[in-house]
């Protein structure tokens, strides 16, 4: 598994087949197109997942999502680091997110 | 400016799984859609069934209006009936001089409605009728 200092260079984006919808005030992401295991689904998120899958619209690094949510939100900077490399890991395996090149 | 209590990212996912009693309707509850026109309204008609051999003119075909003591002329009428209904090839003929057939044959499909009437359509390709789900 990686550490969190190996990946926080490196750019990811998230999935285009995925569409962050609101709908009756929650965050859902809604596959559309090649979704794999997530067709026939909807994906309820709550604020900070909603708030990364923003973040990764454009693609970014580890580091500069970290840098992101320190500015909107009330944690420290090891939490937001360990939450949002964990994030990374588990969206990319089932490929929510995708590492650009 | 107030920031936000941060919480682990965390996603729920909701799987729609198809209900087998409403995806798949298959043929169940298709109808056809038919004109029962063939021949002229101002004639009546011998209808035959074609026996199990399914081939016109030959000794198993079922004389159906004869038998039931009737004649047929088309209503015209556009017809919806199951594709399970009892739709079965056949022919038919002008009625001609005490009843006798007369003229040329007739190919027909004949919609019985379950046995109680008579219906009868030119248009014998059933895979051209249109259809419709319920």
């Amino acid at each position: 598994m990686e550490k969190p200092s190996e990946i926080s260079e490196r750019k990811y984006k998230a999935n285009p087949n995925f569409l962050l919808r609101e709908i009756g005030g929650e965050c859902v992401l809604v596959p559309v197109g090649d979704a794999g295991v997530f067709d026939n689904s909807l994906i309820s998120l709550n604020d900070s997942f909603g708030f990364l899958w923003k973040f990764f619209q454009d693609s970014h690094t580890v580091s500069q999502a970290v840098d992101a949510v320190l500015a909107q939100y009330s944690c420290s900077k090891s939490e937001a680091e360990r939450d949002i490399a964990n994030f990374v890991n588990q969206s990319l395996g089932y490929n929510l997110i995708q590492e650009e090149m | 400016m107030e920031k936000k209590t941060w919480i682990r990212p965390q996603a729920e996912v909701q799987i729609f799984v198809a209900n087998e009693y409403v995806a798949a309707c298959g043929d169940s509850g298709t109808h056809y859609k038919f004109i029962c026109d063939a021949g002229s309204r101002w004639s009546s008609y011998n209808v035959y069934l074609n026996g199990p051999d399914n081939l016109p003119g030959t000794s198993d075909d079922i004389p159906w209006t004869k038998n039931r003591g009737t004649s047929f002329s088309p209503c015209g009428e556009p017809h919806e009936a199951d594709v399970n209904s009892d739709f079965q090839s056949g022919y038919m003929y002008e009625r001609g001089w005490g009843g006798s057939d007369s003229g040329r044959r007739i190919d027909v499909i004949v919609w019985t409605n379950g046995g109680t009437n008579t219906h009868c359509t030119k248009e014998l390709d059933i895979n051209s009728w249109f259809t419709t789900r319920s």
